[in-house]
């Protein structure tokens, strides 16, 4: 089975979106197709930031239940991986490295964002790019609608 | 008069792998194996789906009216103030 990591941004427009190619890949993982892959501190961010002042200011309807039953539903989905070691620093956005050390840590094959610092490292063009996929050439990171044309292509391939 | 009790025939094609764990959960559980496997689908029909767990959260947020950009922007900034309380610096290079 397929093995994803999602940032905080995917979390939460898969939640927050039900028509968004976000939503599609978390039903994936909801269905059983996918294997998700989360730790401590991302979880911890995906809370905080839903608690921000200024975030609950923007969604006045949104309650402590709510995002209760969403968090709920993103642990009960998601394999917690209790060790991450620091293996990669994105220099560009360091917040954005753990969600790197994560899929290195799970061995995962996709890596969801929408975060171009994070897809920049798929770049050839760049030595940033070039270094990261020389490193870690078994990591892919994709957006989700990528990921999902992948999974249809290669439902369709026999 | 009884209603007359319809069931409906289907053909799954299984790995030797399943087939074999099938087998072996079937002669611990002592179930007929037409039995156990509707049971499984039965539970899987009665599961809410995820937008089903996730409607209060979806209409918290499509309320607002933001469009993507704005939701993007907003959890951004939030991650980002999170990011300068716990460290002290931002987290981009400038």
């Amino acid at each position: 089975m397929m093995r994803v990591v999602f940032d905080c941004m995917v979390f939460l427009q898969a939640a927050g979106r039900p028509f968004s190619p976000a939503n599609a890949c978390l039903k994936l993982v909801y269905d059983g197709h996918l294997q998700l892959f989360l730790t401590s501190s991302i979880f911890a961010e995906i809370q905080d930031v839903l608690h921000r002042p200024k975030v609950r200011r923007s969604f006045p309807l949104l309650d402590d239940e709510a995002v209760t039953q969403m968090l709920n539903t993103v642990l009960q989905t998601a394999v917690m991986v209790e060790e991450v070691p620091e293996r990669y620093v994105l220099e560009r956005d360091v917040k954005d490295s753990i969600y790197i050390n994560l899929a290195i840590a799970a061995q995962a094959h996709y890596l969801v964002s929408r975060d171009n610092d994070l897809l920049d490292l798929m770049e050839e063009s760049s030595m940033e790019g070039q270094t990261f996929r020389f490193q870690f050439p078994d990591l892919t990171i994709l957006d989700p609608v990528a990921l999902l044309h992948l999974i249809r292509f290669q439902q369709a391939t026999p | 008069m009884v209603a007359a009790k319809t069931t409906s025939t289907i053909t799954i094609n299984l790995s030797e792998q399943v087939s074999r764990l099938l087998a072996e959960r079937v002669s611990i559980t002592g179930q007929e194996l037409d039995e156990y496997v509707g049971e499984l689908i039965v539970r899987d029909l009665k599961r809410p789906t995820l937008n089903e767990v996730l409607r209060p959260f979806q209409a918290a947020i499509e309320a607002s009216g933001m469009t993507d950009q704005e939701f993007d922007e907003l959890i951004e900034e939030a991650r980002e103030e999170r990011y300068l309380e716990l460290h002290g610096k931002p987290s981009k290079r400038s």
